[in-house]
């Protein structure tokens, strides 16, 4: 049985402020996705639809065909993880997180949640509410992967986490992904470090979703072109420039679309260098350009 | 590739009876009650040290109890709430879990009221004092535990589901929680005014509706399950929708 | 986190050109197994699909083949096969530009046959 999750036409207003605006998407089982997005893009109310922690304004969040909201059958085969962790009483210990989330989560490891709380040296007996902000993300990131939840959603969970433990938590998602392949979002606003874990990324942009794309294929749609002036803007002419500047009678453009070798050859054969473009670069002028259109609108 | 299964044998998370809120909170309960009754108990030996004892102690003292109910209530609808939702379950399970969670709660405070009128008369008969009651109760002495236990479910019950209405309503965010709170207060007044003879600012009102000034234990009864009844809507209507929001805790 | 890749090109491409490496200096043997797409997505934290489209990649070009339920070997001839490959590219990948190179910066093509031929007796004497 495989898991499939979609939305169409999904919307969320909260009073006047629409935070996810007429979204369609589909999701495959087997596949991590990354979720792109600036703060405040919709990235958390997307999740939180998806998982059927509010109700859509308008359109549809599917489970396997069934809406989520409301539904025990959907909503029991997923887990969102959110910076907040929602484990238990602060008042409680750990050992009662696991507890809980082993007698509610229908495919719960507890052997291996007690694995990772040792990877993290993080003890079971500690208070919940004692926990450092680092210990709170790595409690937060071993309920979802011990979840092994059909459809596993991580918020930006992990960022509390510090550098090694953020290295344990992507070693431990890969390796339980290959073992246990399931339905994994990771939502992030800091691209590089994770963008080769993902096989398809997805880019919200203030409440919109405007790019899903094989990461692969997405990592190769920009390029930064560099030459004389009159030459790159020749050459560019018909592209989607996403940003041009200047430097004397130099002149570099970012464009984004199909950037094949044969293009290539044929930049490189005009004069012009053409640079690769890093994803967080590629997303941060596919996220800022777009502002600006809508800023004129 | 891939195949999803849960773990074998039942099926957690689906829903079922709540044993491990039940079991929890009722064990709690029941030491903080014995802790209780020791504390009246020794309060009373105090004071007949230095005066004679008139009245039922406990009597007096179970007057408490709604709030320890009422705490336990906003503690469902504030924390536990959020906690099942984000744990795959729905609200509408979560509010049925609840009603029987709060059902066996509140019968539980109000056996424990019960009982402690049976343990103080022990200590009475022995001392001979009188174990007197106030007015303004469905029952007229501690001997008529069924009164004693009926009126404890209903104030307790009352109070436990307003909490849960306060709970959730605060969840939901500060406009909801006054409203809540307000209606919550109005209701525990008019809760109090069928049960409170002597409960004086409203007794006007209470004559024109049970057209005596008498308290009448039978009416008293139904017009505080209707009472709650209503909480337990405004409950529902409060959670069916609730947005789980993204605090950090 | 990406220690070992940089943007120019597709990560399953990187991948694949390294193994075409190791195949080439003899490292990965002819008829031996290759490590599983898994290893090498845990090795160099990757999606398994990233690494799964290198191999088949290689697959595709011969370098590679599949033994079901044994996994990846290296095929017999890759590295007859691959050396031929790097030959027939070598002057259009190494000389052309070298030549390029030379030509702006000035350097007559008679100076570089000289030094060349130096190379060549510097081996024969060995």
């Amino acid at each position: 049985m495989t898991v499939r999750v979609e939305a169409r036409n999904l919307s969320l207003d909260y009073g006047d402020v629409e935070a996810i605006r007429d979204v369609s998407l589909s999701l495959a089982d087997g596949r991590i996705y990354g979720l792109l997005g600036r703060n405040g893009s919709g990235k958390t109310s997307l999740m939180s639809l998806l998982a059927g922690f509010r109700r859509p304004t308008a359109g549809e969040a599917l489970v396997d065909g069934e809406p989520v909201f409301e539904n025990g059958n959907a909503t029991r085969k997923v887990c969102l993880i959110r910076e907040g962790a929602d484990t238990v009483d602060s008042m409680e210990k750990v050992e009662a997180g696991l507890e809980f989330a082993a007698r509610m989560r229908p495919y719960w490891d507890d052997a291996y949640a007690r694995r990772l709380l040792d990877r993290f040296e993080l003890s079971a007996r500690k208070k919940v509410g004692d926990l450092s902000r680092g210990q709170r993300a790595a409690l937060a990131v071993t309920l979802g992967l011990a979840s092994r939840a059909p459809v596993t959603m991580f918020d930006e969970a992990y960022l509390g986490l510090d550098a090694p433990s953020r290295y344990v938590f992507y070693d431990e998602l890969l390796r339980d992904f290959m073992e246990h392949p399931r339905l994994v979002v990771v939502s992030t606003h800091l691209i590089e470090e994770v963008s080769l874990l993902f096989e398809e990324v997805l880019i919200l942009h203030e409440g919109r979703l405007i790019l899903q794309d094989e990461a692969e294929a997405f990592r190769m749609r920009g390029a930064n072109v560099i030459g004389p002036r009159d030459t790159v803007d020749r050459f560019v002419a018909g592209m989607t420039v996403l940003e041009r500047r200047e430097l004397g009678p130099t002149a570099s453009a970012v464009v984004y679309g199909e950037f094949d070798d044969h293009l290539r050859r044929k930049a490189v054969e005009a004069g012009l260098e053409v640079g690769p473009l890093p994803l967080q670069d590629l997303f941060v002028h596919l996220t800022s350009s777009q502002e600006g259109e809508d800023d004129r609108s | 590739m891939t195949g999803h299964s849960a773990a074998a044998g039942q099926s957690p998370g689906a829903p079922s009876f709540p044993w491990p809120l039940v079991k929890g909170h009722v064990s709690f309960a029941l030491l903080v009650w014995a802790g209780f009754v020791a504390f009246v108990l020794v309060v009373i030996l105090a004071v007949a040290a230095v005066r004679g004892i008139e009245v039922s102690g406990w009597d007096r003292a179970t007057e408490a109890v709604r709030f320890y109910a009422v705490f336990i209530g906003i503690h469902l609808g504030y924390s536990q709430l959020p906690l099942h939702i984000t744990h795959g379950q729905t609200r509408r399970e979560f509010a049925m879990q609840a009603a029987m969670f709060a059902g066996v709660f509140v019968t539980a405070l109000a056996a424990m009221v019960a009982a402690g009128f049976v343990l103080e008369r022990g200590l009475y008969e022995v001392a001979g004092w009188p174990q007197d009651v106030s007015d303004g109760r469905l029952y007229t002495s501690p001997s008529e535990l069924h009164w004693i236990f009926v009126q404890g479910w209903l104030v307790q019950g009352l109070w436990f589901v307003g909490g849960a209405l306060i709970g959730a309503a605060w969840y939901r965010g500060a406009w909801s929680a006054g409203i809540a709170l307000t209606a919550a207060i109005i209701v525990a007044i008019v809760s109090q005014m069928f049960i409170t003879s002597d409960w004086t600012p409203f007794m006007n009102i209470y004559e024109q509706a049970a057209g005596s000034a008498d308290i009448q234990p039978a009416l008293a009864t139904l017009y505080n399950l209707v009472l709650i009844g209503g909480l337990l809507a405004a409950c529902w209507y409060v959670i069916r929708d609730i947005p789980i929001q993204n605090k950090a805790a | 986190m990406s220690f070992a890749f940089d943007d120019a090109s597709p990560i399953y491409r990187q991948i694949a050109d390294r193994i075409r490496g190791e195949v080439l200096s003899g490292e990965l043997e002819p008829d031996k197994p290759v490590m599983s797409t898994n290893q090498y997505a845990a090795f160099y934290r990757i999606n398994p699909a990233t690494a799964a489209k290198a191999f088949q990649l290689l697959v595709d070009e011969g370098v590679l083949y599949k033994r079901r339920g044994l996994g990846m070997f290296v095929s017999p001839d890759a590295r007859e096969k691959l050396r031929a490959e790097r030959r027939e590219r070598f002057f259009e990948d190494v000389v052309e530009p070298m030549l390029a190179e030379a030509r702006s910066i000035g350097i007559p093509v008679s100076e570089i046959i000289r030094r060349i031929e130096v190379h060549e007796h510097e081996e024969q004497d060995e």
